[in-house]
């Protein structure tokens, strides 16, 4: 009798994860063949029989973590129940040889019997013995032969040909994508589950692709286009993730927070932001188009507008901008609910009243929670610079610093720009480096060709 | 279309191109007097005489090797194996002669030859009689090998192996004698060599088979657009050399899963080769390892039911396609 338990892959492991079971309790099993899955912070793996016989209890079921050391399953002699089988093959025989007394088409007739089954429980004559070969026995069991080998730096996940094409062709992260196919390879459906899923192309692109000639005159609404809803997703969270989390936290505290600075052109945007204040007749603010522009960003990086919890990645199917507030009793963080998709005038409208209240004491709950990105700006202090801390349960926060006159080099010419530092705090149990850099690659677009938020 | 069997089919392709070209004979064992083993002669002796029907000693090697120097003197001989497992007795005729001749004479030389007989399994003919020899023939360059599923086929490309230049492996399905199927007449019967045909048109998965192997698969394929709704596109490859893929290539493009089934044992076999060249070529596309199905590891059993284990059967493409479209046992 032999056991199967977890196996410490690293010295960093203490636990893993089955992610399934080849064979079933009562399967009968070949020394050297795949039993289970498991998934470690680093890679997936076969853990193999290492003797004959029959696979008794399962003890860790599918989908659960086991300890480094801990019992998964027994295997043991058990004659009878491999014994058994015999007879049911021979019978499906007998069976046939009845029913086809030998015409030239009677290969249709083949009994219900899987015929696979019927094989296995036959000898292999031909087979020659190699216990320790790292073939695998059952003929045709490619799926397992494609073994993940851990990268330098994460893991590499099983994925379809196909499947990583049209996430190349759809800009999307292959390793985001949960497999469904055997070994959880990623497979075509898989991808498209995920597209489904992901942000719709921003209105700005939609709405230019119908251009007509803007209407001269009061209202830079007319032509808003609301953008399309999003949905609500939970991501169970993979061991990989598991591990970032936790090890980033345990160095720097609950949230590990890095920072990235992007220095944003906002010359074109101010010059707007003159226009369309005349145009509406109100004032609007920088700000009020940061909102935006942060907003509809966030739509192409389901990731930033997201929440971390210990068992999942929740991606909000919502945009909902905080609005950091500073009254004589402290900070308070006021949310423009759907902010993608208000026009930056309707924008305008709300931080404008939010903040009001927010300076009476006047917000109601549903005034202030609820925010899936948040933004500070100490721009009006003539902050140049600053990093900002996370608002919980956000995993970024930009911080604005002021627009000023700056001297830059275009063209290899010096010239006078507006230019606004943006830096972007990241909790890096879900945002990664260069996923944070993408996401202010994204802003810079929007905030430096304004237009796109207007249309 | 007259409808006609396999058989006939085969015949009269035979007996078109003895009447419309002098030079073409046939040569075998019992092809004669007694008509052939399987009546693929039947009537011939009568009507071309024994100096176009040569009734042959047992003796392979020979047949084949005065067949070759016929060929090289310009006649069209076309020698019946009893069954084409006989003919590696006349291996080294075929291989290092018939397959060489144009090549060591520098072209000046052409062997314009058919052998042809039935091989496969399916009619209890033992480990001797029922073996495929399709993958062992294609992987010689000077030979062509043929292996039609279908009447028309078989009598098409027959015609136009008789009628070209080179050494031709004409592989007959022994099981598929008596298949019935509407067979042009005359000029019109003609069908090019190296080119596969889409049999079943379908968007979900890619069945690539030949010779008997794709009658099964389209069999499958029927059940499962009306069982399942799952259009599957059948392609018969009619010539495993020259290889046709591009069709194979272009359903894959479509559906981005294959399964290859072939009769024949699965080391080495002509899938092998077809699934190669598909990850090879649109590798992109694919959403699944190609799939095999083939006959099982052993020597061909003589009892029929083991007989019916022994070479894949619709329950087994049926497997290959769930897996392949990662459909569980539904």
């Amino acid at each position: 009798m032999a056991e199967i338990i977890m196996p410490k892959m690293g010295d960093a492991m203490t636990e893993g994860k089955v992610i399934r079971w080849y064979k079933k309790a009562g399967d009968s099993v070949k020394k050297g063949e795949p039993v289970l899955e498991i998934e470690t912070d680093k890679v997936n793996l076969d853990l193999e029989a290492e003797e004959d016989g029959v696979l008794e209890e399962i003890t860790v079921a599918e989908g659960t973590m086991a300890p480094v050391g801990g019992h998964l399953a027994n295997i043991g002699p058990g004659g009878s129940a491999a014994a058994s089988k015999k007879p049911a093959a021979a019978k499906a025989a007998e069976k046939k040889e009845v029913a086809d007394p030998g015409k030239e088409d009677d290969r249709k007739k083949t009994p219900e019997t899987e015929p696979v089954e019927a094989r296995s429980a036959g000898e292999k004559p031909s087979e020659p013995a190699a216990p320790e070969s790292k073939e695998k026995p059952s003929a045709g069991e490619e799926a397992t032969s494609d073994q993940s080998v851990p990268d330098e730096g994460g893991e590499r996940r099983r994925s379809s040909p196909l499947a990583r094409r049209m996430a190349r062709e759809l800009g999307l992260r292959i390793d985001s994508v949960q497999g469904s196919g055997p070994s959880g390879r990623i497979v075509a459906s898989d991808v498209k589950r995920m597209q489904s899923a992901a942000p719709a192309p921003a209105a700005p692109q939609s709405a230019s692709g119908s251009s007509q000639p803007a209407p001269a005159g009061r209202k830079p609404e007319a032509r808003f286009v609301a953008a399309a809803p999003l949905e609500d997703q939970k991501v169970p969270l993979t061991a990989m993730r598991r591990t970032i989390a936790k090890r980033l936290s345990e160095s720097t505290g609950p949230i590990p927070h890095f920072y990235l600075t992007a220095d944003y052109d906002v010359t074109t945007l101010l010059a707007l932001r003159d226009q369309l204040g005349e145009i509406a007749g109100s004032k609007l603010s920088v700000n009020d188009f940061i909102v935006r522009a942060a907003a509809l960003a966030l739509r192409h990086h389901p990731y930033v507008n997201a929440s971390f919890t210990e068992e999942a990645i929740q991606l909000h199917g919502q945009v909902h901008i905080g609005i950091a507030v500073s009254t004589p009793d402290g900070l308070l963080t006021p949310v423009v609910r759907n902010a993608d998709q208000k026009s930056v005038a309707e924008i305008a409208a709300d931080v404008r009243s939010l903040a009001e209240k927010a300076r009476n004491r006047k917000l109601k709950p549903d005034e202030y929670q609820g925010s899936t990105m948040t933004i500070s700006n100490l721009g009006a202090w003539g902050i140049e610079e600053f990093t900002a801390i996370i608002n919980p349960p956000n995993v970024a926060i930009l911080a604005i610093g002021a627009a000023a006159p700056r001297t830059v080099v275009i063209d290899r010419q010096v010239v006078i720009r507006d230019r606004m530092k943006v830096t972007m705090s990241c909790d890096h149990r879900v945002v990664d480096g260069a996923l944070g850099a993408e996401y202010l690659k994204t802003l810079r677009q929007y905030i430096e060709q304004p237009l796109r938020l207007v249309l | 279309m007259p409808e006609k069997t396999y058989r006939d089919a085969i015949r009269e392709a035979m007996m078109e191109e003895m009447d419309r070209d002098p030079t073409v004979l046939i040569m075998g064992e019992d092809i004669g007097i007694y008509e052939g083993t399987f009546r693929i002669t039947a009537g011939m002796l009568k009507k071309y005489g024994s100096k176009r029907v040569i009734d042959t000693p047992i003796a392979e090697a020979g047949m084949v090797g005065t067949a070759v120097g016929m060929a090289m003197l310009g006649l069209r001989p076309i020698v019946e194996m009893m069954t084409i497992n006989f003919a590696i007795v006349a291996a080294d005729q075929i291989l290092n002669h018939a397959a060489k001749v144009r090549y060591f004479s520098g072209g000046q030389v052409d062997v314009p030859l058919v052998i042809r007989g039935p091989q496969g399994a399916g009619v209890q003919l033992s480990a001797q009689h029922s073996q495929s020899f399709e993958s062992f023939y294609a992987h010689f360059p000077g030979l062509k090998v043929l292996a039609p599923g279908t009447p028309a086929d078989a009598k098409g490309l027959l015609k136009t192996a008789i009628r070209g230049k080179d050494p031709v492996i004409f592989l007959e399905s022994a099981a598929l004698y008596g298949l019935k199927g509407e067979v042009p007449d005359g000029e019109e019967a003609l069908v090019p060599l190296g080119q596969s045909r889409v049999v079943r048109e379908g968007k979900d998965v890619t069945i690539v088979a030949y010779s008997r192997m794709m009658q099964m698969s389209l069999a499958v394929a029927d059940k499962l657009a009306a069982e399942k709704g799952i259009e599957a596109e059948v392609i018969d490859l009619r010539t495993l050399r020259p290889l046709d893929m591009e069709p194979v290539y272009q359903s894959v493009r479509k559906t981005h899963r294959a399964v290859v089934v072939q009769e024949q044992w699965k080391l080495f076999g002509a899938a092998a080769e077809i699934a190669a060249a598909i990850s090879e070529t649109v590798f992109d596309e694919l959403d699944a390892p190609v799939a095999r199905v083939t006959g099982e590891d052993v020597p061909m059993p003589y009892a029929r039911n083991l007989e019916l284990l022994a070479v894949p059967h619709e329950e087994q493409v049926l497997h290959a396609i769930r897996k392949v479209m990662y459909r569980g046992e539904d």
